[in-house]
């Protein structure tokens, strides 16, 4: 009970005064302070209460000014409409063409990589390219040994070509033409793209 | 009684135990019932001033960058655009088109087809009756006289598709797929085969194309739309190298008798 409230007056020194009277002032003053604390209590509250008050009150305000400034910037906006709708489309469609050219560029690509690869003696006789680079490959050699270069240079370039898979190789006595024996293949394969 | 009353309020120790209860007592009461929705209140309404002040950013930002698209040449983008990517579906054009191409590379047409490629929202009975033309090879018409897809559904459709069989060497082949990279016409390579053909060095090629159409962009004040200088350079380069095209012929028309 060292608080300035306990602290006794020293212009009252209650131990001169009488008995009664000294008990009827500790008396009060302790009635005053066991109702002081639930007052602050309650004025801290209502201070806190009045502050959130006016903290809401001038966003209310902000928020009112913030709106007043979007339907200016809206208005003005609506004079540039049509040219955002055009620039917007435009946008889409460059990228749209973008993506069609890289593309096309690609399946350029798979048949380039194909092509350089095929050995003297090999002949293709069917290439079936999709845009995802997925190929099949059917052709001929007369040499049996010619083909397994085709596939060993196919399986050595793995940064270019992937899931090689042999799906059938077969041994003609005769060509259509009627010239000699041939060997036929036909695989699979995924050419990478970028 | 109320001497007992008076006891106890002398005892200095409950009295300050029992303001301290009663102001917790108050704190509990008053501070979640009181003081929380205006808490709350305010922290809402300063989160919706910051997504508001997040608009107005955007929305004047926008509005900037409007003011400095140079509009003239915007009109000039937009006529190759269309032309790229049209809103509807332009089959005669694009047969056209690739006639066009096989001309210039020398291969010799065989036949095109036009594939209506519905979209989603198209109905299943759509499908069904564009399906036995799509599907069978056999059906598909030689020439350019073969364009089946009606309009309106490929209006509906985000693409359609354009089946191309040609005969000419591998040089020329490439030579045809090199010129779609300066066609007016957004197409894209779907598929491609290669059939060497017998006793001959010329291949049979099958091409499928895929023909996107032009989408209209919703935008809205808040829709960031920028003209980036890489974004002019790209459309500029596009001008300059985008010079395959084709109109319809303007010949006399009124013929005496149309049958012969």
């Amino acid at each position: 009970m060292n608080l300035p409230l306990f602290k006794k007056n020293k212009g009252k020194n209650i131990n001169l005064l009488p008995e009664e009277t000294a008990g009827s002032v500790t008396f009060k003053r302790d009635i005053i302070f066991a109702l002081l604390t639930p007052v602050a209590t309650l004025v801290l509250l209502g201070l806190i209460f009045a502050t959130l008050t006016i903290l809401e009150q001038k966003e209310k305000f902000t928020a009112r000014n913030i709106q007043k400034k979007i339907e200016e910037q809206t208005t003005l906006w609506q004079q540039f409409a049509a040219s955002a709708k055009t620039a917007s489309n435009v946008k889409d469609a460059i990228s749209t063409h973008q993506q069609s050219t890289q593309q096309n560029d690609q399946a350029v690509g798979s048949i380039t990589s194909i092509q350089s690869v095929v050995p003297n003696g090999v002949v293709i006789t069917k290439l079936d390219i999709d845009k995802e680079g997925k190929t099949s490959v059917d052709g001929s050699a007369s040499d049996p040994r010619t083909i397994f270069q085709f596939v060993e240079t196919l399986n050595s370039k793995s940064e270019t070509f992937s899931d090689l898979k042999l799906e059938n190789i077969g041994f003609s006595s005769q060509q259509a033409g009627g010239s000699g024996t041939q060997y036929n293949f036909s695989f699979s394969l995924v050419v990478k793209t970028e | 009684m109320k001497k007992s009353i008076a006891n106890l309020l002398k005892n200095t120790q409950l009295l300050t135990v029992l303001s301290i209860i009663i102001s917790i007592f108050l704190l509990i009461l008053l501070g979640p019932s009181l003081l929380f929705p205006k808490f709350s209140a305010w922290r809402d309404k300063t989160a919706k001033n910051d997504q508001e002040g997040s608009r107005l950013t955007a929305i004047t930002e926008n509005v900037t960058l409007l003011q400095q698209i140079d509009t003239q040449n915007l009109q000039l983008y937009s006529d190759l655009v269309r032309k790229l990517l049209p809103a509807q579906a332009d089959e005669l054009r694009v047969v056209a088109l690739i006639d066009e191409l096989v001309k210039r590379s020398g291969v010799s047409l065989e036949s095109v087809k036009v594939i209506s490629k519905t979209a989603s929202s198209t109905t299943a009975a759509t499908t069904a009756q564009v399906a036995p033309t799509a599907g069978s090879p056999e059906a598909a018409p030689k020439t350019t006289s073969g364009t089946t897809a009606a309009p309106t559904q490929a209006a509906t459709a985000s693409a359609f598709n354009v089946s191309v069989t040609f005969k000419g060497t591998f040089a020329e082949s490439l030579q045809l797929i090199d010129l779609l990279s300066s066609t007016k016409r957004t197409m894209s390579i779907e598929k491609i085969s290669f059939t060497r053909e017998q006793n001959s060095n010329d291949l049979g090629v099958n091409v499928e194309f895929s023909l996107p159409l032009g989408k209209e962009a919703a935008v809205s004040p808040e829709t960031k739309v920028e003209f980036s200088a890489a974004d002019t350079q790209a459309l500029k380069e596009l001008l300059a190298k985008l010079t395959i095209d084709v109109s319809p012929t303007a010949l006399p028309t009124g013929r005496s008798n149309p049958f012969n």
